[in-house]
């Protein structure tokens, strides 16, 4: 019993279900304050009314029709390669807002580089210092494009 | 005709200028590359190159772009088959019977045949760009805002049908994805819609970010999951040439891959990716014995690996004849385009000769350097194949972090990116496809703008939508290919094409 309702919650079309039927209340709340016009002069808030109900709708029903589809999800989440991918991106970004490019890069080496479990020091050192050299080389001597190297 | 043949040699003295054909070569060099190498694709390093192009002709940025997009259908054949990888999305299919192909010790059969198939596929799709795109401009000229409406959602329910995995999930990433291209300043009244307060997000959500997100990164990602240290190269490579039983196989193949993807790339929604989907289905669909497909057939490598080249090609067709972006990367040359002030559609031909017969003549130019760039020198690229991953998706990272922030120096990409990369990972775990989404962003505010204009035409009647006979066949269409791909008998026979992964 136990296994059929844990079978039951890895059904596809029951995720992406919900997903898609919260997402169409999302959008019909947020947009409930934007003007609908009127037909012959359609406002803000038209198209996207009309959206959010198709995307509830299809949402809605891909929820029952999840009760006889059974195509699975994957309940397996990779969270150390998740975690440092999207760790190192956020850090790039972050690190160049405060300083610039060679530190960004740094930084989004180090991290990155750890989401594959045999990657070690040696290699965040070695890739962080070509890469970063390369992309001053390429990006701001060979193609003067206008970025932040290093300021303060 | 006279004419015809006249607009080609200008086209041929524009793009045989030193300079252009300097940057066509880099633009089919760097095309394979980015082939090759999987996780990088034409999106990425289109982005990572825009900001060049500001400082380039446009003719020669242009060509140069252009390149790198059909350059890349050759390249990610080749990991295709040596490694059982796709280097580039479009080469999904290819991996099915071309690395069988290579298993069985024919690995240079099945390149030689992708690179030749994609060759005489890139020069069909040239000349039908140079044909059909002048009488495409006179149909386009005569097109209202309910036919535009009706093509977009023609466009895109066919990328839906033509795709793989659900209908109905692919139909509901496809209205996502047209919400999500709305968020912003509306341009009609000048309200800011679904910002949430956030200033960076009142000219949208930029699709370079989302469409590296949701591709890049998530796919960088799931690699790492799948351990992506751990595959096997084939490197010996025998006689790079088919034999003369595979050539008889291979040709009818190529023909009609050829002819798959120069019609679906025309439509919006189209381009490489959706043409060898739909080319391998077709050749399982009419063989003899599908049974040896999977077990390295080679119909199976010439026909998706023409298709998508063909394609690559054709799509070239809405951008230049009506100013649509069929997918993410003429998006991109769309952008390339504007940066320029060039207006993208029927006007490109009239007002910019140059550039429009200049590109058509570079891409017959390009595809010839290309079949000498993955023939004779394959090895070459054989090498990159040899990096290993866990240096490689480093690599990939900061270049599309980089490329990111770029396009718009702005930091804010940069997190919508990161943002999109967990989506998009979410989206693999539950088994939703991220094409459709990206499509919908792309076409969303045309189709919204499109359907504004046909409204007001009509004074509110909905009705303008079946009155015209361009439209109402376009959206009758639609429906007939929704409803026979829910239709059960048809439905089974597009999920089993895909299984023997």
């Amino acid at each position: 019993m136990l296994e059929e309702g844990g079978r039951r919650l890895q059904r596809a079309d029951l995720w992406a279900g919900l997903l898609f039927a919260g997402l169409g209340a999302l959008i019909l709340w947020v947009g409930a304050g934007y003007s609908l016009g009127v037909p012959s002069r359609i406002g803000p808030g038209y198209v996207p009314r009309l959206l959010g109900i198709l995307l509830a709708g299809l949402g809605l029903f891909l929820i029952m029709r999840s009760a006889w589809s059974s195509e699975r999800i994957d309940p397996v989440i990779a969270w150390r390669p998740l975690a440092l991918v999207l760790g190192s991106v956020v850090a790039f970004g972050l690190v160049f807002e405060a300083t610039g490019l060679v530190p960004a890069i740094l930084a989004a080496v180090a991290i990155a580089n750890f989401a594959a479990p045999e990657n070690r020091w040696t290699t965040a050192v070695v890739l962080g210092a070509l890469l970063a050299f390369f992309a001053w080389l390429l990006f701001v001597k060979g193609l003067s494009l206008p970025l932040v190297v290093w300021s303060k | 005709m006279g004419e015809l043949a006249q607009n080609l040699i200008f086209g041929f003295s524009v793009a045989a200028t030193p300079q252009n054909l300097l940057f066509c070569l880099i633009g089919a060099l760097l095309g394979t590359l980015v082939g090759v190498l999987p996780g990088l694709g034409p999106v990425a390093t289109i982005a990572m190159l825009l900001p060049v192009t500001f400082t380039l002709p446009p003719v020669a940025a242009l060509i140069m772009l252009a390149g790198l997009y059909y350059g890349a259908q050759y390249g990610g054949s080749t990991t295709a088959i040596l490694v059982n990888i796709p280097g580039e999305s479009s080469s999904v299919v290819t991996t099915l019977d071309g690395h069988a192909m290579a298993r069985n010790g024919r690995a240079g059969s099945a390149l030689a045949v992708a690179a030749l198939g994609s060759f005489f596929a890139g020069c069909v799709a040239t000349a039908i760009v140079a044909v059909f795109s002048q009488p495409l401009v006179r149909v386009a000229g005569s097109f209202q805002s309910p036919d535009y409406f009706g093509l977009l959602v023609f466009g895109m329910v066919a990328a839906v049908v033509l795709a793989q995995g659900s209908v109905i999930r692919s139909v509901a990433m496809v209205v996502l994805g047209l919400f999500l291209g709305l968020i912003g300043t509306d341009i009609a009244s000048g309200q800011t819609r679904f910002t949430l307060g956030i200033s960076a997000l009142a000219d949208g959500v930029g699709f370079v970010p989302v469409a590296m997100g949701l591709f890049g990164i998530a796919e960088v990602i799931a690699a790492l999951e799948r351990g992506g240290a751990r595959r096997q190269i084939i490197e010996k490579i025998s006689r790079l040439w088919p034999t003369r039983e595979e050539a008889r196989r291979a040709w009818p193949a190529v023909l009609r891959g050829t002819g798959i993807g120069s019609l679906l790339g025309v439509l919006p929604g189209g381009g490489a990716l959706i043409s060898a989907f739909a080319a391998y289905v077709v050749e399982k669909k009419i063989a003899a014995d599908p049974s040896r497909f999977g077990q390295g057939a080679i119909e199976g490598v010439a026909a998706p690996e023409s298709a998508n080249n063909a394609g690559a090609q054709t799509s070239f067709i809405p951008l230049l004849a009506m100013g649509i972006p069929p997918n993410p990367v003429l998006a991109l040359m769309l952008g390339a385009m504007t940066i320029h002030g060039i207006v993208p559609g029927p006007k490109v031909m009239t007002e910019r000769p140059d550039l429009f017969w200049g590109m058509i003549a570079s891409m017959w130019l390009g595809n010839l350097m290309l079949i000498i760039i993955n023939l004779p020198l394959i090895g070459i690229w054989v090498k990159f194949l040899q990096i290993p991953y866990r240096w490689l998706y480093t690599v990939i990272l900061v270049f599309c972090c980089i490329g990111v922030f770029t396009v718009n120096n702005t930091t804010t990409d940069v997190l919508v990116m990161a943002a999109f990369g967990l989506f998009g990972y979410l989206l693999i775990k539950i088994r939703c496809e991220p094409a459709p989404l990206i499509l919908g962003f792309i076409l969303g505010p045309m189709l919204e703008e499109n359907f504004r204009r046909s409204l007001i035409v009509s004074r509110g009647s909905w009705w303008v939508f079946l009155e015209r006979p361009i439209c109402a066949g376009f959206l009758a269409l639609s429906l007939v290919f929704l409803l026979l791909v829910l239709l059960p008998g048809i439905r089974t026979g597009r999920e089993t094409a895909f299984r023997e992964e």
